[in-house]
């Protein structure tokens, strides 16, 4: 026999629709691509169903083999379906079953083992990248709601039964929406805390970009780990005119775009870019390493790469590359898509690769690479400008939409010079894209702002440099020559199943120019402007900058736990309000004694009314009306009586009264 | 934490929020992983969140409750006036008081506004023969996120006297004293006691004896004695010596017993018609005639505070009043069966021992 539930039912209610609010949000967070609906069905109905039925049952043998018979039945089901899933949606299934089954079973009991599979599969679906930030934050509300009503659940449970059900009040209401939006602020200050804490991570890539700007003892990874835009640039547009690469197609004409990548940036700044850590590992063959198995449905092409003198320590890589083969002792990161010799050799190599198509509207976005700090933004940047200039270009979240959108808004806003950008701003990449007139600058530009904003719009992306366009070989079409000249930077954004696509936010009549000096395009390029933005504009930017600045929310978490644990002094009982006296009745009794005393009577100093009255009629000198004034007026001062008209005639009678009164002599 | 009378603790729940988030947090700074940072910060959020908006002025909460006389293991709903006295209201707070609640539930309070004054109905339960002066209550609360339990102990001053438990006693023991009195030469056939005379009724006592025709001929309340059951002043000997060297800490259940058999005696007795004498012999022997409610109450406070005394000798004027009536009962609750001042009075004594399981 089951005990009664003493909780209300109303408040049962709400904690099954926030369990199972919360549930079900975490499940949308998981990527349908690597999670397909059946599989995700699959994995959940079962669970679900002996949950609900377990209430009603007690065997577990039973209910053990119903389990198992559903379950495999469920997945053979899927599998007939869709066909198998990936490695890590197979680890995040494992979680689905028991939180289904913890769902529905204690969903207003206990709910804290469903609270925390929910979030095991909400932190698998934000590893498997299908998280989004309007999900976590009705993730995050719905467990906080879960949780305070599961602690007044519980108080009500763990206490007598109480004759009359308490009823639900808007106090009750408010204090828990001031709670919720206190957890979800309170995780946004937590986390921009922990951003702000000095990390033995963030440390290795100081000493990295610390041994890139000062040569340090690091791995001389060949071209510069930091692209600085009033530095001298990187290592290829130092190299003016050189021949550097030759290129001979296996497949016979080689076209006039094609990109070889030398090197990234992953790690932004205002000012400068810089290559951010990397996970080196030895190469797969001993003469060369295998990035990735060929896609299906594509042909598989070969580059002969012959490199001179100037590019002995860059090896240069074509979009969608397979494989190297011909290098040895190579530093790779498979994960980057990166490598470089370990000493720097002009031998050739082959490349194998593969020309896909454009990623179509919708493709996915592969967030395992969120591990690759390829969302991260200038800690000093202001986003304020930023989020105008991609709102008014109607830049979305979708991965290519952003990526047209802006291109073109670039292509309207900046035209490409080979010169340094100028303006009213401290920073180029702002002047290049702020300044009132006359915006301009390098593809280093365009691959720069292009890159912070769709990570702004949560679209991973780094910077690559390399090489673009090149030179045909006089009467050959397979062979292109590429010098410096033709140094370019443009944008890679990982898809899931692609690696990293190209997105060139340049204009594509300037890609591949070469660089020019700052010194020669203050030539061409005229006067500087120094118009300064409007003061509204400077402020917001400037509450917008402070807003998203660490040390803020740091402080201000500290600053409400300190308030919290002080000890602060118990409050005063309030007064108790005093007896309101109808200033008319106050009046009428001045008016009273003034007579009173021009007859002679005159009330001493903290006599009350009925001393004063004694005193009149020891006298005999006490007129009824007058008496009655006493009365009236202590009704009122003394007795919560209203000064109504009875007593406001009483009140006047006995001033007419005591203005026809005698003195005490006779008078 | 805060004050002496108040403290604050994790709950398991906290516990276990607290060592993930503190995980989630090592690992994010070790890594810089921005997903573990979302992850610690979503699971140190509530724990965050309860503390700074937990209720830890419990203790600025005053109770106050009447003075009560109750009897050991009996029920009975305590009315209590709750007021907090803090700057915010206090929300979802339990009250408990172990002494009276041991296995009854704590009472959830309704939410209780600064200087608001609530009524609240507990329901108790005196285990303990006692008599405390102060009561002391604990309140509770884990709102609002259950991470954190914020708990006080307030004290009230206000009596509670928990008489001993009363216990069964033999029908033939309560009538041996009756047994011992002079019959009358002609009794009715009816069951029960037996007229005998007619005395001037007491206001403080029962009305029921009171004899309605006779009253009202001679103008003045005047109660019927019975005889034959009920002699009309019987000794209560309540020795609570223990025999000499019994070890203390002996016997507790029997002098319990014998303490509750001692105040159910006295109630039987003075429910006839009877004046009981009782005289409570420890290291200073006490007499109390038990006349009426105000002698009662005055003796149930003594034995609800009563306790094992050691052995001494009981002088011989201090039982001579007891000599004088026709019978006594002799309670010997320290377990000393065989005291001499019993045994030299064998014969006018009824011995009441204690009937444990």
């Amino acid at each position: 026999m089951t005990r009664q539930d003493l909780a209300p039912i109303g408040l049962r209610r709400l904690a099954t629709a926030a369990t199972v609010i919360a549930t079900g949000v975490a499940l949308s967070g998981l990527p349908r691509d690597e999670l397909p609906i059946p599989w995700m069905l699959a994995f959940t109905i079962p669970g679900a169903v002996l949950g609900g039925w377990s209430r009603h049952t007690r065997s577990p043998w039973l209910r053990a083999l119903i389990a198992v018979a559903l379950q495999a039945s469920a997945c053979w089901g899927a599998l007939e379906l869709v066909g198998p899933m990936t490695r890590p949606a197979a680890l995040a299934c494992t979680i689905l079953p028991p939180l289904a089954f913890a769902t529905t079973r204690s969903h207003d009991t206990d709910p804290s083992l469903a609270l925390f599979l929910s979030f095991c599969v909400m932190l698998v679906a934000v590893m498997l990248g299908g998280a989004s930030l309007p999900l976590l934050t009705g993730y995050a509300a719905a467990a906080f709601l879960t949780l305070h009503v599961t602690t007044l659940l519980h108080g009500f449970r763990a206490s007598a039964p109480r004759k009359v059900a308490p009823r639900l009040r808007a106090a009750d209401v408010s204090a828990t929406s001031t709670l919720t939006l206190s957890c979800l602020l309170c995780i946004f200050a937590i986390d921009r805390t922990l951003t702000y804490l000095p990390s033995p991570t963030k440390g290795d890539e100081a000493a990295a970009r610390g041994a890139s700007d000062g040569g340090g003892a690091k791995l001389d990874v060949g071209l510069d780990d930091t692209f600085a835009f009033d530095g001298p640039g990187g290592a290829l547009s130092e190299l003016r005119g050189e021949r550097l690469v030759r290129v001979e197609s296996a497949e016979g004409e080689l076209a006039s775009g094609m990109y070889l990548r030398c090197g990234f940036f992953t790690l932004p700044g205002i000012d400068r870019w810089a290559i951010g850590p990397l996970k080196l590992g030895a190469q797969s063959e001993e003469d060369g390493h295998v990035f990735r198995r060929p896609r299906r449905g594509a042909a598989v092409k070969t580059l002969g790469i012959d490199r001179y003198a100037g590019a002995a320590k860059f090896v240069f890589l074509p979009p969608h590359t397979t494989a190297l083969r011909g290098l040895e002792e190579l530093a790779v990161d498979p994960l980057r898509e990166w490598a470089r010799p370990l000493t720097p050799n002009a031998e050739s190599y082959e490349a194998s690769w593969q020309r896909l198509p454009a990623p179509p509207a919708g493709a996915r976005i592969d967030r395992r690479r969120h591990a690759l700090q390829l969302l991260s933004l200038p800690s000093r940047m202001e986003l304020g400008p930023y989020e105008e200039l991609l709102d008014s270009w109607g830049v979305g979240r979708e991965p290519t939409q952003a990526m047209a959108a802006i291109a073109a808004g670039l292509s309207r806003r900046c035209r490409y010079e080979r010169s340094t950008p100028t303006g009213p701003f401290a920073h180029e990449l702002e002047n290049f894209l702020f300044a009132d007139r006359d915006r301009h600058g390098y593809c280093m530009h365009f691959a720069s702002a292009a890159a912070l904003m769709l990570r702004m719009r949560g679209v991973p992306a780094r910077v690559a440099v390399g090489l673009y366009g090149g030179q045909a070989d006089n009467g050959r079409a397979d062979v292109r020559f590429y010098g410096s000249q033709h140094a370019h930077a443009w944008v890679e954004v990982p898809f899931q199943g692609r690696g990293y696509e190209i997105f060139d936010p340049t204009p594509p009549s300037a890609r591949g120019r070469g660089f020019v000096s700052q010194d020669e395009a203050a030539a061409t390029s005229g006067q500087a402007i120094s118009l300064e933005p409007p003061l509204y504009e400077q402020a917001s930017r400037a509450i917008a900058g402070l807003v998203a600045a660490p040390w803020v929310w740091s402080i201000a978490l500290a600053a409400v736990l300190l308030l919290a644990a002080a000890p602060r002094r118990a409050p005063k009982r309030p007064a108790p309000p005093k007896a309101s006296i109808a200033p008319k009745a106050r009046r009428a009794l001045q008016r009273l004694m003034r007579a009173l005393a021009r007859a002679g009577h005159r009330r001493s100093y903290g006599q009350t009314l009925e001393l004063f009255a004694d005193e009149l009629d020891g006298r005999d000198r006490l007129d009824p009306a007058v008496r009655a004034a006493f009365l009236a007026y202590q009704e009122v001062r003394f007795g919560g009586r209203a000064f109504d008209q009875a007593r406001s005639l009483a009140m006047e009678q006995g001033i007419r009264a005591a203005a026809d009164m005698r003195g005490p002599d006779g008078a | 934490m805060a004050t002496p009378n108040s403290s604050l603790e994790l709950t398991a729940r906290g516990k276990v929020a607290l060592w993930l988030s503190a995980l989630a947090g090592g690992a994010s700074w070790l890594s810089d992983d921005a997903d573990a940072r979302v992850a610690a910060a979503m699971l140190a959020a509530p724990v965050v969140v309860d503390f700074v908006a937990k209720q830890r002025r419990l203790h600025l909460t005053s109770i106050r409750v009447a003075p009560r006389t109750t009897v050991a293991g009996a029920l009975y709903t305590e009315s209590v006036a709750v007021e907090h006295r803090g700057r915010r209201p206090l929300r979802h707070c339990r009250l408990h008081e172990p002494r009276c609640m041991r296995g009854e539930p704590p009472t959830l309070l309704p939410t209780l506004r600064p200087f608001e004054s609530q009524q609240v109905a507990l329901r108790q339960r005196s285990i303990v023969r006692s008599h405390v002066l102060e009561r002391v209550f604990v309140l509770e609360s884990q709102w609002p996120l259950g991470m954190f339990a914020s708990k006080s102990v307030v004290s009230s001053e206000a009596e509670l006297i928990t008489e001993p438990a009363r216990v069964l006693i033999r029908a033939e023991t309560l009538d041996a004293a009756a047994d011992a009195d002079v019959a009358p030469l002609e009794r009715s056939q009816l069951d029960g006691p037996e007229f005998y005379a007619l005395r001037e009724h007491s206001v403080e006592e029962d009305a029921r004896g009171v004899h309605a025709l006779r009253s009202a001929a001679i103008g003045t309340l005047v109660r019927r004695i019975t005889r034959g059951r009920t002699p009309r002043m019987v000794g209560v000997i309540l020795d609570l010596r223990r025999p000499p060297g019994t070890p203390r800490g002996r016997g507790i259940r029997r002098f319990e017993w014998s303490l509750g058999a001692c105040a159910t005696l006295v109630e039987e007795l003075h429910q006839r018609g009877s004046q009981v004498r009782v005289l409570l012999v420890d290291a200073e022997p006490e007499a109390i005639d038990i006349r009426g409610p105000a002698q009662k109450v005055e003796l149930m406070t003594t034995l609800s505070e009563a306790s094992l005394a050691t052995y001494a000798s009981i002088k011989r004027d201090q039982l001579a009043d007891l000599d004088a009536l026709t019978h006594c009962y002799w309670i010997p609750a320290g377990g000393f069966a065989n005291a001499p001042e019993l045994l030299a009075r064998a014969e006018h004594v009824t011995l009441i021992e204690a009937e444990l399981e």
